[in-house]
C-alpha cells in the first residue's frame, strides 16, 4: 500500500476533500460532533444498511446492521487530522464501528461557489452565527501547512483503495454482494434509491411508477478492484443493458479499515 | 449482533413498566409470592419475545408486506390492486390475535352477536377501509377529507346507537390493529408508496392505512349492535382466568399459529403466481416469520402470565385501599410507561424513520405517545370514578383531532392516525384494561359503561399529541427554509458586489478562448443564482407567515442536519 502524504505543497492547502463515511448508527451522533469540532463543513446523512459477512448470516437476518452514510466536506489542511481524531476518539479502527475516507475534489467549480458564500457570511456576521462554518482565512499558508503536516500517518491508508458504487435493481443487489464476498471483499453498505429518467415512467392513474434500486457501496483494496469489476460484469449481469451501472472513485486516504475486512 | 442490539433496546423500554410494578409491589400493594414470581418470569419471556418478534418483523413481515405492496403496483391496473388490498386486509385482520378476545367480550355483553359474525364483520370493515386507503393513494384524495367524512358518519352513528355498546365498539377499533396487522399493513402501504415514487414529499402516502383500518371495526360493531340487538346488553362480568402455565403456553401457541398461517398462505400464493422472488429473499422471509412466530408467542405468554392478573390485582387493591387521587396518578404513570413496551409502536417508529430517511426521530414520537397515553389513562380513571359517559369525552376530543388535521402536514396526519391504532395494542389490553377492570370492580362501577372505553381513550390520545409534534416540526422546517432564503439572498448580494467590482475595474480584454469560456461560465453562474433567488422568493410569497428577522437564526448548526437541507 502506498504511503504518500496528502499534502505536499502549501499552495494546495486550500483545496477541499469530500469525506465519505459509513458509520454504525450508535456512533452517528459522536461522529457528527467530531465533524463539527474539526472544521468539516456541512454534512448530509443517509440511512444505510451494512451487509452481512456471510450468506448464511444474511439469510438468518442476524447481521442487518443499521448504518448512517455521511457526506461532508473538509479542508485539505484539516483532513488528515480529522481522520486521526476519528481513530482516537471514535476508535473507528475496531470492527463494526465504521469507515471513513477522503475523495479528492480537484477544485470543482461548484465547491468554489459554495465557499465564496461561506467566506462572505463569515466576514459579515458575528462569530456566534457561523458556529458551523469555521473557515479560517486569517492563518497564513505556512501556519496551515505546519498544522497539516504535524499529524501522523499511523493507521491511515493512502491511495490504496477505491470506492465502488454499484446501482442495480433491488432484487439483484444480493447477487452482487455475494460475488463481492467470493472475491474476498466484505463490509459493503446498501443505500435505497429509485430509478427515474431513462424510460418514460409507467403510470397508474397519474402516479409514476419507478423501479426500486439499491446503491451498493464497497471500499475495495486497489489490488482487488479490477477483478471485482470484471466479476460484476461477467457474473453480476452488468453486461446486460438495463441491469445497472458500477463505477469506482479513487480514495485519497482512509481510516477504519479493520482486519475484519480482509478475510 | 442486531438481535442483541434489539434485546438491549427492548430491555430498556420494558424496564419502566417493570420498575413501576415492582415499586408498587414493594410499597403500596404487595402481591402474593407466587404471583410475584410469575411476574418476574413473565417479564423475562416478554422481553425476549418482543426482541425476537421485532427481529422477525424486520427480517420477514415488513419485507413481505413491502414486496406485496410493490408487486401490486407493478400490475398497474386498478381492479387487481383493489381486490388484492381487500383480500390482504381481510386476512390480516382475521389473523389478529387480540380480535378473538374482543369478539368474546362483545358476545358476552350482547349475546345476539355471535363471535364469528362479529369477526367477519370486523374483518370486512377493515378490508373496506384498506380499499378506502388504496383509493386515496390512487386518486390523490387528501387524507383529511376522508377522515372528516368517515369520523363524521361514525360519530353520528355513535350518537344514535345503543349507549351501552359504545365503549366496547370504540375499543374494538384500537384492538383490531395489533402486532400482526401493523407491520404487514404499514409495510404494504409503504411498498405501494415506494412503488409509486411518492415517498419523500409532504403528501406522503405511506401513512394512514392503519389509521383508516381502525375505523372499520367500530363501524362493524356499532352497526351489528344496531341491527341485531333486541335485548339490553348485560353487564360484563369478568371471568378471572387463572391458567396454569402449560395451558397458557398451549393457548398462546395455537393463537399465534392461526394468526401467522393466513399471512404465510397469502405470501406463498403471491410468490407462486404474482411475484418473481429470489430464492434467498423467500427463505429470509420464512425465517423472519419463524422468529416472529416464536417471538410473538413468547411475548403473549409473558404478557398474559405476568401482567394480566397483576394488572387486575393492582387496580383492585389500589382502588379499594387508597384515595382516588392516587389512582389517577398511578394511572397516568402506567400510561407513561406502558406504551414503550408495545410491539407495534416500535414497528411504527421504524417505518417512520425509514420513510422520512432518518429526518424524523422515532424517539420524539415515542415521547409524544407516552405523554398522550399517560393523560389518556389518567383521564379514564377520572371518568371511571366520576362515571362520565364516554361520548362526552370522546366527541370533543375527536372534533379537536379533526380540526387539527386542517393545519397539519398530510404526512403527520397519517402518522398520528396510524399511532392511534398502534398504541392501543397488546400491552394496553393485557395490563391497562385489567387494571381498569380491577378498579371498577373495587369501586362498584358498571364495567361496561366505565371501564370499557379505556382503549378508545388510549387510541385517541396520539391523534392529538402527534399532530402537535407535527405542527412544531413544521414550524421549525419553515424557520429553516426562511434561513435558506436569507442565505440565498446573501449569495445574490455577493455576486452583485463581485459584478460591480468587475465593472469598476474591467479586466484586460483578451481574445483567448479560455478567457471567453471563463466569462461565459461566470455569467451562467450568476444567472443561475439569480434564478434560484427568484424561485425562492416566489416560494416565500407562498408561505403564510414569513417573519424575516434581520439577524439570522443563531442556531446555524441546523443547516448541517438532515438530507438535502443545503444551500445550493
Amino acid at each position: 500500500m502506498g504511503q504518500g502524504r496528502l499534502l505536499s505543497d502549501p499552495s494546495q492547502l486550500r483545496d477541499y476533500y469530500l469525506l465519505l463515511a459509513v458509520i454504525d448508527e450508535d456512533l452517528s451522533d459522536d461522529y457528527q460532533r467530531v465533524l463539527r469540532e474539526n472544521y468539516a463543513i456541512c454534512h448530509w446523512l443517509m440511512p444505510a444498511k451494512g451487509t452481512a459477512h456471510s450468506e448464511f448470516l444474511n439469510l438468518l437476518g442476524l447481521e442487518d446492521h443499521d448504518k448512517e452514510f455521511v457526506l461532508a466536506y473538509v479542508q485539505a489542511c484539516d483532513a488528515q487530522r480529522l481522520l486521526q481524531t476519528l481513530r482516537s476518539e471514535l476508535d473507528i479502527d475496531s470492527a463494526g464501528k465504521g469507515i471513513a475516507f477522503l475523495l479528492s475534489l480537484e477544485a470543482s467549480r461548484s465547491l468554489r461557489s459554495l465557499f465564496s458564500l461561506a467566506e462572505h457570511v463569515e466576514a459579515s456576521s458575528s462569530p456566534k452565527e457561523t458556529q458551523g462554518l469555521r473557515i479560517r482565512h486569517d492563518e497564513s499558508d505556512e501556519e496551515l501547512f505546519k498544522r497539516a503536516t504535524e499529524v501522523s500517518d499511523e493507521g491511515l491508508y493512502f491511495h490504496a483503495h477505491q470506492v465502488l458504487f454499484a446501482i442495480v435493481n433491488e432484487e439483484n443487489s444480493d447477487e452482487l454482494i455475494q460475488i463481492a464476498r467470493s472475491q474476498g471483499v466484505y463490509g459493503g453498505t446498501v443505500l435505497e434509491a429509485h430509478g427515474r429518467g431513462i424510460h418514460p415512467d409507467e403510470s397508474i392513474l397519474r402516479l409514476a411508477i419507478s423501479p426500486e434500486k439499491e446503491i451498493l457501496l464497497l471500499v475495495v483494496d486497489e489490488k482487488k478492484v479490477d477483478a471485482l469489476m470484471r466479476a460484476f460484469y461477467e457474473q453480476g449481469g452488468l453486461k446486460y443493458p438495463g441491469h445497472g451501472i458500477a463505477f469506482t472513485l479513487k480514495v485519497a486516504a482512509l481510516c477504519g479499515w479493520s482486519k475484519y475486512q480482509e478475510a | 449482533m442486531s438481535f442483541l442490539h434489539k434485546l438491549r433496546e427492548v430491555s430498556f423500554s420494558v424496564l419502566p413498566i417493570f420498575a413501576l410494578v415492582l415499586i408498587a409491589h414493594f410499597t403500596l400493594v404487595p402481591l402474593e409470592p407466587d404471583k410475584f414470581y410469575k411476574f418476574l418470569l413473565g417479564t423475562l419471556a416478554l422481553v425476549i419475545g418482543l426482541a425476537l418478534f421485532l427481529l422477525g418483523t424486520e427480517v420477514g413481515l415488513s419485507p413481505m408486506g413491502e414486496m406485496l405492496g410493490n408487486s401490486v403496483t407493478r400490475r398497474a391496473k386498478l381492479m387487481p390492486i383493489l381486490l388484492t388490498g381487500f383480500l390482504i386486509g381481510f386476512m390480516v385482520t382475521v389473523a389478529e390475535p387480540d380480535l378473538q378476545v374482543l369478539a368474546q367480550q362483545v358476545h358476552r355483553v350482547q349475546s345476539e352477536i355471535s363471535q364469528t359474525s362479529l369477526l367477519f364483520a370486523i374483518a370486512a370493515g377493515s378490508a373496506l377501509c384498506v380499499l378506502l386507503a388504496l383509493l386515496r393513494i390512487f386518486f390523490s384524495i387528501s387524507l383529511r377529507w376522508i377522515l372528516w367524512v368517515a369520523y363524521g358518519i361514525l360519530l353520528v352513528l355513535a350518537l344514535f346507537s345503543n349507549a351501552a355498546m359504545r365503549p366496547v365498539a370504540f375499543d374494538a377499533g384500537g384492538a383490531s390493529t395489533g402486532p400482526m396487522t401493523v407491520p404487514v399493513m404499514m409495510a404494504f402501504s409503504f411498498g405501494i408508496a415506494k412503488g409509486t415514487g411518492r415517498r419523500h414529499s409532504d403528501e406522503d402516502h405511506s401513512f394512514g392505512m392503519v389509521g383508516l383500518m381502525s375505523l372499520g371495526p367500530i363501524f362493524a360493531t356499532l352497526l351489528l349492535s344496531l341491527f341485531t340487538a333486541q335485548t339490553d346488553p348485560q353487564n360484563y362480568t369478568d371471568v378471572e382466568a387463572e391458567f396454569p402455565w402449560y395451558l397458557l403456553v398451549k393457548t398462546v401457541i395455537k393463537e399465534v399459529f392461526w394468526s401467522l398461517l393466513p399471512m404465510l398462505l397469502i405470501f406463498i400464493v403471491f410468490c407462486l403466481f404474482f411475484m418473481k422472488i429470489k430464492r434467498q429473499r423467500f427463505e429470509r422471509v420464512l425465517i423472519g416469520m419463524t422468529y416472529a412466530f416464536v417471538g410473538l408467542a413468547l411475548f403473549l405468554f409473558g404478557v398474559n402470565y405476568a401482567f394480566l392478573n397483576t394488572g387486575k390485582q393492582l387496580g383492585f387493591r389500589l382502588a379499594a385501599e387508597y384515595s382516588p387521587a392516587l389512582l389517577v396518578l398511578i394511572g397516568g404513570l402506567i400510561g407513561l410507561v406502558v406504551v414503550l413496551a408495545e410491539p407495534a409502536v416500535w414497528v411504527l417508529g421504524r417505518q417512520i424513520e425509514d420513510a422520512s430517511a432518518g429526518s424524523i426521530d422515532p424517539r420524539v414520537l415515542l415521547t409524544a405517545l407516552s405523554v398522550g397515553t399517560a393523560i389518556a389513562i389518567a383521564a379514564s380513571m377520572l371518568r371511571l370514578i366520576l362515571e362520565i359517559d364516554l361520548l362526552y369525552v370522546l366527541l370533543p376530543l375527536y372534533i379537536l383531532a379533526l380540526i387539527m388535521t386542517l393545519f397539519s402536514d398530510e404526512r403527520f396526519v397519517g402518522i398520528a392516525f396510524d399511532s392511534g391504532g398502534v398504541s392501543s395494542g397488546a400491552m394496553a389490553s393485557t395490563f391497562a384494561m385489567p387494571f381498569a377492570l380491577g378498579v371498577s370492580e373495587a369501586l362498584n362501577r358498571s364495567v361496561l359503561h366505565d371501564a370499557f372505553g379505556l382503549i378508545a381513550m388510549i387510541a385517541i390520545a396520539p391523534l392529538i399529541t402527534i399532530q402537535t409534534v407535527g405542527l412544531l416540526y413544521q414550524r421549525k422546517r419553515q424557520a429553516l427554509s426562511e434561513e435558506n432564503l436569507l442565505l440565498a439572498d446573501l449569495a445574490a448580494k455577493a455576486q452583485k458586489d463581485e459584478a460591480k467590482k468587475r465593472m469598476e475595474h474591467p479586466p484586460k480584454p483578451s481574445n483567448s478562448p479560455e478567457a471567453e469560456i471563463e466569462a461565459l461560465l461566470a455569467e451562467a453562474e450568476r444567472l443561475r443564482v439569480e434564478a434560484k433567488r427568484l424561485e425562492l422568493r416566489a416560494s416565500k410569497l407562498k408561505c403564510e407567515k414569513v417573519q424575516r428577522t434581520a439577524s439570522a437564526d443563531p442556531n446555524r448548526e441546523e443547516v448541517q442536519d438532515g438530507p438535502g437541507q443545503t444551500t445550493e
